[in-house]
C-alpha cells in the first residue's frame, strides 16, 4: 500500500543509436498509504517514464522500485495510461469497458455488469453507459477509463494526466470524485498533472521534477485539511503555496 | 433522399429502350429490354436458371468458406511470427499476383474436371487474400491496447478472447468483403472454362455460342443481382457486427 522509489535512473537510445538520452537521473519518491503525491514538472522531465518504470513496463538502469501491499485480495497496482483511448476497447459499451476491469480480475460477466452499474450509480458517474467509446466525448472516454481503474480498487494507483480531456467544471467534479473514491478504498496514489492548481488541490505532497534528465528539485508538503473544497483555490494560503511552486518551477525552466 | 438511387437504373433502361427501338444496334448485340425480361421469365419458369443459380452459389459459398478457414489458419501464424512472414512473403505475393485463370489447367490436372477443380482455383486465390488481411490485422493490434489490458490484469485465455480476437475481427471481415466477390468472379470464369452441367458462367457462354442474346443478357442480369446481393450482405453484416471499426 506504498510506493517506494529509490535512485531511479533511465536512459533511452537516441535516434541515431550512437548516443543515449538520459531521461531520469536518480529519482527518489515515496507515496505512503492513503496519500496522494502529485508529480509536476516541465515537458520531458520523465514523468511518464517514471510511471512506466514503477509499473514495470520499462526497466530502470539503476535504483529500485518497491510497490507494496499487505494482502492480495485487491490488485497490487493500477495504472491509467496518459493515452486513455488505448485503454478503451472499441467493441465494448462504456458499461462493459468499466466491467472489463472486474472481469480481468476473474468476476463473471453478469456479476461484473451488476457491480459496475451499482458502482457507477453510487459515485454518480454521468457518461451514457450503453454508448460505444466512439460515441463518447474525449472527456467521457477518459472518465470511463478512470472508472475502470477505480472499480478494481487497487492498493496502489498511477494516474498519468487523468483529467486532461475534461472541461473545467467536469475536472473539478471528478477531482472530488477521485478523492471520495480514495476515502472508501484507500490506496497510495501517484498522480501526474500539468495543472498546478489540480496538483495542489488533490495532493498531500507535490514533487517538482527538473527538466531532462529528471530529478527531484523540491518537495512541497500540502498542508490543507481534508475534506477540501474548490473554494480553497481562492484562499491566500493556497495562493502563497502556489506562488512558491511557480517560483521554483520558473527557476528550474530558466524563465 | 433514398429514391435517388432509382435515377441511374431508370436512365439506363431508357437509353437502352431508345437505342433498341430505333434500331440503332442489331438485336443480336443488344436485344430490347422487354425481350430480355420475357427471356428471364421463361428461363425462371422453365427451370434451367434455378439449377444454374444453385450450382454457382454453392461453388461460390464453398470456395469462400474454405478460403475463410484456410486464410485464418495461414494468416494467424503469419501475423504472429515476423520470421515466418519474411520467409513466406515472396511466395505469397507471387501466388497472389498470379491471375487465377492461369492456374485453371493446373487445377484440372490435379483435381479432374469436376467441381473440385473450380472450387480449388477460387479457394487458392481467396485464401491468400484472407491470409494477408489477417496477418496484417494480427501484426497491427495496437500495442498499447494490449499493454493497457495487461495492466488491468488481463492475461492468457481472457486476454485472447476479450482483447486479441476482437481486435483482429475487422481485418478478417475486410478479407471476406473482398473474397466473397472474388470467389464469385473466379467461379464464373472457371464455369466457362471447365465443362459442367449447370452454372451461370457456363450458361452465359453457351447462350453466346448459340446466338441466344436475350437469354445471355437475362443470365448476366441475374448474375449481377447475385453479386450485388452478396456485397450488400457483407456490407450490412460489417455495419452490424464491426460497427466500431476504425472509429477509435
Amino acid at each position: 500500500m506504498t510506493i517506494v522509489v529509490r535512485n531511479i535512473s533511465k536512459s533511452f537510445p537516441a535516434k541515431d543509436d550512437a548516443m543515449t538520452i538520459k531521461v531520469l537521473n536518480g529519482v527518489d519518491l515515496d507515496v505512503p498509504d492513503g496519500q496522494i503525491v502529485a508529480l509536476f514538472g516541465p515537458n520531458g522531465s520523465g514523468k511518464t517514464t517514471l510511471l512506466n518504470v514503477i509499473s514495470r513496463i520499462e526497466s530502470s538502469d539503476s535504483g529500485h522500485v518497491d510497490v507494496r501491499a499487505n494482502t492480495n485480495d485487491r490488485p497490487l497496482l493500477g495504472y491509467a495510461l496518459q493515452n486513455f483511448r488505448d485503454a478503451l476497447l472499441p467493441w465494448k459499451t462504456a458499461l462493459d469497458n468499466v466491467a472489463f476491469g472486474l472481469m480481468a480480475l476473474g468476476v463473471p460477466h453478469a456479476t461484473a455488469r451488476q457491480q459496475t452499474n451499482a458502482f457507477l450509480e453510487e459515485y454518480g458517474f454521468k457518461f451514457p453507459r450503453m454508448s460505444y467509446p466512439y460515441q463518447l466525448s474525449g472527456g467521457q472516454q477518459q472518465t470511463v477509463v478512470l472508472a475502470r481503474s477505480f472499480i478494481q480498487r487497487p492498493f496502489n494507483l498511477l494516474l498519468d494526466e487523468p483529467f486532461g480531456a475534461l472541461d473545467h467544471e467536469a475536472r473539478f467534479r471528478i477531482q472530488d470524485l477521485v478523492i471520495s473514491l480514495l476515502q472508501k478504498a484507500p490506496c497510495a496514489l501517484l498522480l501526474v498533472s500539468h495543472d498546478i492548481d489540480e496538483a495542489l488541490y488533490m495532493s498531500d505532497e507535490l514533487v517538482l521534477l527538473s527538466h531532462r534528465p529528471g530529478h527531484v528539485v523540491e518537495r512541497f508538503p500540502v498542508p490543507f485539511q481534508r475534506p477540501r473544497s474548490h473554494v480553497l483555490l481562492a484562499s491566500p494560503e493556497f495562493s502563497s503555496l502556489r506562488r512558491q511552486v511557480v517560483a521554483a518551477f520558473l527557476k528550474e525552466v530558466g524563465v | 433522399m433514398t429514391w435517388r438511387f432509382l435515377i441511374g437504373p431508370v436512365i439506363l433502361v431508357l437509353v437502352w429502350t431508345i437505342v433498341t427501338s430505333f434500331g440503332l444496334v442489331r438485336p443480336l448485340f443488344l436485344p430490347a429490354p422487354l425481350n430480355v425480361l420475357s427471356s428471364l421469365y421463361v428461363l425462371l419458369a422453365e427451370g434451367p436458371l434455378w439449377s444454374d443459380i444453385v450450382a454457382t452459389l454453392y461453388r461460390t459459398i464453398a470456395a469462400f468458406s474454405l478460403a475463410a478457414l484456410f486464410g485464418l489458419l495461414l494468416g494467424v501464424p503469419l501475423g504472429v511470427s515476423r520470421e515466418f512472414y519474411d520467409a513466406s512473403e515472396f511466395v505469397l505475393d507471387f501466388s497472389r499476383s498470379m491471375p487465377s485463370p492461369a492456374i485453371i489447367p493446373l487445377a484440372m490436372l490435379l483435381f479432374g474436371l469436376g467441381d473440385l477443380s473450380r472450387i480449388a482455383v477460387a479457394t487458392f486465390t481467396c485464401t491468400l487474400v484472407n491470409a494477408i488481411q489477417i496477418a496484417y490485422a494480427v501484426r497491427f493490434i495496437p500495442r498499447n491496447r494490449i499493454m493497457a489490458a495487461r495492466l488491468a490484469g488481463a492475461k492468457g485465455a481472457f486476454l485472447i478472447r476479450h482483447v486479441l480476437i476482437p481486435s483482429v475481427v475487422p481485418g478478417i471481415v475486410a478479407g471476406w468483403r473482398i473474397t466473397l466477390s472474388l470467389s464469385l468472379i473466379i467461379i464464373v470464369v472457371t464455369e466457362m472454362f471447365i465443362g459442367t452441367q449447370a452454372g451461370l458462367g457456363m450458361r452465359i457462354y453457351d447462350y453466346h455460342m448459340m446466338f441466344r442474346s436475350a437469354d445471355m443478357y437475362a443470365t448476366i442480369l441475374v448474375l449481377g443481382l447475385i453479386g450485388y446481393t452478396l456485397n450488400k450482405v457483407i456490407e450490412l453484416s460489417e455495419q452490424r457486427f464491426v460497427h466500431w471499426r476504425g472509429r477509435l
